[in-house]
């Protein structure tokens, strides 16, 4: 009896020890949580948010060695939201004191962020991590905004222009021709009317239906500015950093719509819906197409896995920069990156940049280029291993050298919005090219005032 | 008297072939849906194809490995409906109670007002909410400090709910007013003369007799939860977060830029009907004594 009571009292003296033990060593470490928001499509861009599960253990294993006591416990949101539903998201939660601490976006939301004090600029803090030296200085730029850093960019991409080669087949080209057409374009021979000619072939001999022989995306978005960079359209004034719209220039991107869906049997493709109608459309039965490399990864992941994915689409499909508008001017493209930003509600802004650095190296970004076929973003990344065994990233890459961007400011909402409703109204008929830029002169004065400078 | 009965058979048979008729599209809409969770592809009603992939969401996230399970966000939809409905429940029943036995200032404004607030839709009255949300949100231990429904401020299981609370009670307290009118008096002032306080009346003695009204507003008010979207999708972070629910998460399979996968969205959209179906299978009779009033022979 004496002897199961002292073993009991042994017992329970132990089980205090350990438990005082384990209550001291847990004050000791102080558990930050980090949430980080990404949008990504799965399964091709799950690694946006992935890669900060892996960044978790590999930042707590610096500041254990530093002797530093916190540590961070990740939370990854990430869905498929729609941009519009994501930033009001961001902005409820904002209001609510619920914002997540790294937040992945578009960089052309960062004005309106930046203006409306709920991320923080960056300066000051990712000095402290030279990795962030290996990213490319035009896509700093990109997340600059009144002569700050607020974001760090995630991802590239070009949006080339894309052509169907057993259509151009079909239509009497021979191989040597359609491989040589990547090259005529980045030379200036091949220009954006000449495309509209090709395509009104294709639809005159029945290669293609009428409104199937050119295609945009099917909704307002960025793949319609490089179009109005290449008849000489600009966006920002730099001195002002107001948003500009070129009268002059806006009147050949008109024309230029008009023409396609009027004449040249061109644009069929606005309003379609993207997954039931736009996908399948352009991946069977329409000439030339703009769209981003990341479709890449779409089309071969679940839209043609069937007829064989990849290998079917480098069989049946090339792509170019989106041609010039006159004879021996530049071609172009467009890239719109993705930022990581940083909440102003987040407690500890040096361990999510910290994160964000952990992530914003070769090997995380690879794993997210690959899958998602996006462009790399670090200098010497085409060198990486592991970067340089995907073709599309390769032969794409070039692009990058053509490329133009969207401007940021916190207008460009409005402006984006008003551009694209006359240019929708020039492809249905309902405006003519001057009617349209009337339109959008009126409508950018009206809505932005002095804030747009109208040349 | 053969022709009567033959008459009568021949009408009874015409209601049968007219029920038939106009039931067959729901039924054959039913057939369809659980045909296309069994199958690769459908054409009409065939199936060119069976599996079982499209139910692959029950034992692993067809999103990724880090997305949140399907029984996670099914047990947070269980506890929006659930907390929802008690709420209902319980406060309808009380002010219902009061609305229909006791005189007071003001009873037939209150009555009036909250047939108006019914007729308002919720997506109207989002912005106010949320900032009524928000302000919940900042007080201690109440905003986010709730184990299971987070509490109930944003982004929280709880904070959904009172929010459809407020939006199901108008319905509600008619529902159960009408209950509670249909009870006879003298039961009631039996109670009072042998000494009990409103509030035992309420619960010993109108309750049970209200028993089919509770069972109906239980049953609408838990589908109302099970089903909801548009408040949890806009109170809510995330189609995967937290906080979502199965309505919202279906959202995941349905994106603007991604191909959907029908023959997925339906199992998951049967998934989400099988406890609905199974709660109204148990309880339609109750369900359909809300046409019909309490106990009977009240005055």
């Amino acid at each position: 009896m004496k002897t199961s009571k002292s073993l009991l009292s042994i017992i329970l003296i132990v089980i205090l020890v350990m438990s005082f033990t384990a209550m001291a060593l847990a004050q000791d470490l102080d558990i930050i949580p980090i949430k980080v928001r990404c949008r990504a499509k799965p399964p091709m861009e799950n690694w946006r948010g992935l890669n900060f599960l892996v960044a978790e253990k590999d930042l707590n294993a610096d500041l254990e060695a530093m002797g530093d006591p916190r540590r961070v416990k990740v939370e990854v949101i990430q869905d498929n939201l729609d941009w519009g539903d994501y930033i009001t998201e961001f902005v409820l939660g904002y209001g609510a004191g619920e914002s997540p601490d790294i937040w992945l976006t578009g960089h052309e939301y960062i004005g309106t962020q930046a203006e409306a004090g709920r991320i923080i600029a960056l300066d000051g803090i990712i000095e402290e991590f030279p990795i962030y030296n290996l990213v490319f200085d035009t896509l700093w730029d990109c997340t600059k905004y009144k002569g700050k850093i607020w974001g760090v960019p995630q991802d590239a991409e070009a949006r080339p222009l894309y052509w169907n080669k057993t259509l151009l087949k079909k239509l009497g080209w021979s191989d040597g021709e359609i491989a040589a057409l990547p090259g005529k374009i980045e030379k200036g021979e091949f220009t954006l009317y000449d495309m509209l000619e090709t395509a009104k072939q294709a639809v005159d001999k029945g290669v293609v239906e009428p409104g199937n022989g050119f295609w945009t995306r099917p909704k307002n978005g960025p793949d319609f500015t490089p179009f109005y960079y290449a008849f000489g359209g600009e966006t920002i004034d730099s001195a002002t950093g107001k948003l500009v719209f070129d009268k002059t220039a806006g009147l050949k991107y008109y024309g230029f719509f008009y023409d396609a869906a009027q004449k040249y049997g061109s644009m069929g493709c606005l309003g379609l819906d993207w997954s039931s109608a736009w996908h399948p459309g352009v991946t069977s039965k329409v000439l030339f197409w703009v769209g981003g490399t990341w479709q890449w990864a779409e089309w071969a992941e679940k839209f043609l896995k069937d007829l064989g994915g990849e290998a079917y689409m480098w069989e049946n499909f090339g792509f170019g920069l989106i041609p010039a508008a006159e004879k021996g001017g530049k071609p172009n493209s467009l890239t719109h990156p993705l930022a990581y930003l940083v909440s102003s509600q987040c407690k500890y802004p040096d361990l999510a940049v910290a994160l964000i650095a952990k992530v914003t190296n070769y090997g995380p970004n690879t794993r997210h280029a690959i899958t998602s076929t996006h462009l790399g973003i670090l200098k010497g990344q085409t060198e990486y291993k592991f970067y340089k065994q995907s073709r599309l990233l390769s032969e794409a890459l070039y692009m990058l050298d053509y490329t133009t961007f969207l401007p940021n400011n916190p207008y460009w909402g409005t402006y984006s919005t008003i551009t694209y409703e006359a240019l929708a109204a020039c492809v249905s008929g309902d405006f003519t090219p001057e009617k349209a830029v009337d339109f959008v002169v009126e409508g950018l004065n009206r809505e932005l005032g002095d804030k747009i400078i109208i040349k | 008297m053969v022709l009567n009965k033959f008459r009568l058979n021949f009408k009874s048979i015409l209601v049968y072939l007219a029920l038939l008729t106009f039931s067959m599209p729901i039924f054959l809409a039913f057939l369809w849906l659980i045909i296309t969770t069994f199958s690769t592809r459908t054409e009409g009603l065939e199936s060119l194809g069976w599996t079982l992939s499209n139910w692959s969401f029950l034992w692993k996230s067809p999103f990724g490995p880090k997305f949140q399970s399907i029984w996670f966000v099914t047990l947070n939809t269980f506890l929006l409906a659930t907390v929802m409905t008690t709420i209902v429940v319980f406060v309808s029943s009380m002010s219902a109670y009061a609305l229909s036995r006791m005189k007071f200032a003001g009873r037939k404004g209150f009555l009036s007002a909250t047939l108006i607030l019914h007729a308002f839709p919720s997506v109207t009255l989002l912005i106010p909410i949320y900032f009524v949300l928000r302000w919940i949100t900042k007080i201690p231990i109440i905003g986010q400090g709730f184990p299971l429904i987070g509490g109930f401020g944003f982004n929280t299981i709880g904070g959904v709910a009172l929010v459809m609370v407020a939006f199901q009670l108008p319905f509600g307290i008619w529902i159960m007013k009408g209950f509670f009118d249909n009870i006879s008096w003298d039961m009631e002032r039996s109670a009072l003369i042998d000494g009990a306080s409103r509030f035992q009346v309420w619960w010993k003695i109108l309750m049970p007799n209200i028993k089919p009204g509770i069972a109906a507003l239980s049953i609408f008010a838990f589908i109302s939860g099970w089903n909801a979207y548009i408040i949890p999708f806009t109170f809510t972070v995330g189609r995967a977060g937290k906080s979502t629910v199965l309505s919202v998460y279906l959202q995941n399979f349905m994106s603007e830029s991604v191909m959907t996968e029908w023959n997925m969205v339906a199992a998951v959209g049967l998934f989400q009907l099988i406890p609905v179906l199974i709660f109204f299978f148990f309880t339609q009779e109750a369900l359909l004594n809300i046409y019909g009033g309490g106990a009977k022979g009240g005055a």
